[in-house]
């Protein structure tokens, strides 16, 4: 057995471990932009509770696979995939699958903060409105408790009419998380959520995503090796389409088994 | 090649070049020794400076490499051996060094018997062996040679255990208790070692809240100032 046969018989073996609770199971996932064959055969396991970092050069596919998950990719008309991607031990691609439902089961930040051009409140309450919640009591007490946990209460209790746009670039993006955990999530997806944000502003997010993990699943894309290192529990390194290798992350950036995923997070390519 | 290659690079020549001067040290101790060659023992006195200095250069090229690469997996393994061995060569130097300071306090050579008798050649020319060894893994990336070691640091242990026992045995024609003796005195050897240890611990301890390198410098005319640190590197803000 070569030396790559070996690392690919490592890589199905710990991809085929299944871990004890399982919150999000892709199965022989492939995904296409018309004749772009973007994903290829990914199987991966998330835990509940857990901290998945993705990580991979630009145009490997982690977006793609993070969009897969709450079917944003459903609004490119090239796109198309085939698999099995189960969350909450639902296929989300099933037919009876209402995608509002999805939305709030699988709530997503993105790269640039995007409150909406309304008051911090009414940002933060929209989800439940749109759902259709009129209980004006429970929609306040949602809102609180959302701002609290993402620690931006004590910062905007005083004023809670003020335009979302005028808070600065971190508070835009704990208010964003604050608006997602307002519908009350499974799964929480980031796609680079730090990466306009300043160090300290990145280090309260930081902070923020340890502590949800408490109550949320969180899948996060980035490109700061330090911090998946700093705050995933597992990591999934992705390229050209493929998931190269997924391990604990303390391996992944200790003693990766794959030379490939090595030379990555050594910063020697991508 | 980018900078944390070109780094790395450089960081592994400095340890090569402190290996190859520190075993150079232990075989001039052996000669000297040996030969009762004095000019060698100034020699190696005068050389273990450039031990120390090379030491502190190379455990401030692994803090900067650290510091500004952050380098994980193999990078930061290779980092952090050589972090750890450098100190290992260093005490290795100091050895030598006291190795040459003993014969600047003798007038007349050893005796050739004696020297037979206590395995004295043995064992240099054993832990020659093993700076070999280390070299040739560091040089070449191989791991083979440098677990060789291990099987010869038990020749050198047994080598000492038969040099304590005749030295043991010739005692005892002179003293009774001369075997207790012996044994206490190695205690004492030991204890002087804690002493070292525990120094280097506090400078370590100094370095961390002062950024003042204290490794090499004398200790008796620093004055017994000091700071403490209010936050704790773990409290954040």
């Amino acid at each position: 057995m070569d030396v790559l046969e070996k690392e690919i018989k490592i890589v199905k073996e710990i991809n085929s471990q299944p871990p004890q609770d399982i919150n999000i199971k892709v199965s022989r996932m492939n995904a296409y932009y018309g004749d772009f064959h973007a994903l290829k055969d990914i199987n991966l396991s998330i835990e509940y509770n857990s901290v998945m970092a993705l990580i991979g050069p630009s145009g490997c596919g982690k977006s793609t696979f993070i969009r897969v998950l709450n079917r944003m990719n459903d609004y490119i008309d090239s796109f198309r995939m085939d698999g099995e991607v189960i969350i909450d031990h639902q296929n989300i691609y099933g037919k009876e699958v209402r995608i509002e439902q999805l939305r709030k089961q699988v709530g997503m930040v993105f790269q640039k903060p995007n409150p909406f051009p309304k008051s911090v409140y009414e940002n933060v309450a929209y989800g439940l409105r749109i759902q259709g919640v009129k209980d004006k009591k429970f929609i306040e007490e949602r809102v609180i408790r959302s701002l609290q946990q993402v620690t931006l209460w004590n910062e905007v209790k005083d004023n809670l009419k003020k335009n979302a746009l005028a808070l600065s670039g971190g508070q835009q993006q704990r208010l964003c998380i604050a608006r997602t955990l307002a519908v009350e999530p499974s799964v929480i997806l980031m796609d680079e959520p730090t990466s306009a944000l300043d160090p300290i502003a990145t280090g309260k997010i930081e902070d923020l995503i340890t502590e949800l993990k408490k109550e949320y699943t969180i899948v996060i894309v980035t490109h700061n090796m330090q911090q998946a290192s700093r705050i995933s529990d597992y990591t999934s390194f992705f390229y050209l389409g493929e998931i190269i290798e997924t391990d604990k992350t303390l391996n992944i950036f200790t003693k990766p088994k794959i030379k490939q995923t090595e030379r990555y997070i050594s910063g020697y390519f991508g | 090649m980018n900078n944390l290659v070109n780094e790395l690079n450089y960081l592994r020549e400095m340890s090569i070049e402190m290996m190859i001067m520190v075993k150079n040290q232990h075989e001039k101790a052996k000669n000297a020794l040996v030969e009762f060659n004095l000019d060698l023992a100034e020699e190696i006195i005068r050389t273990e400076q450039r031990v120390n200095a090379l030491e502190l250069s190379i455990e401030n090229k692994c803090e900067n490499i650290i510091a500004l690469f952050q380098p994980v997996a193999t990078d930061l393994r290779f980092v952090l051996s050589i972090f750890k061995f450098v100190s290992e060569l260093e005490r290795i130097g100091d050895h030598a060094d006291a190795i040459a300071k003993f014969l600047l306090d003798k007038t007349e050579p050893f005796d050739k018997e004696i020297l037979k008798a206590l395995k004295l050649e043995e064992m240099f020319n054993e832990t020659n062996s093993m700076f070999e060894d280390v070299i040739l893994a560091m040089n070449e990336n191989n791991s083979a040679p440098a677990r060789k070691v291990f099987k010869k640091d038990k020749d050198v242990n047994k080598h000492l255990r038969t040099a304590k026992k005749t030295i043991g045995d010739e005692l005892s024609k002179f003293h009774p208790q001369s075997n207790e003796l012996l044994t206490l005195y190695s205690a004492e050897v030991r204890l002087e070692r804690v002493g070292d240890l525990l120094t280097n611990v506090a400078e370590e301890i100094i370095f961390y809240l002062e950024a003042e390198i204290m490794k090499h410098q004398n200790k008796k005319k620093t004055p017994a100032k000091g700071k403490k640190l209010h936050q704790k590197p773990n409290q954040g803000n």
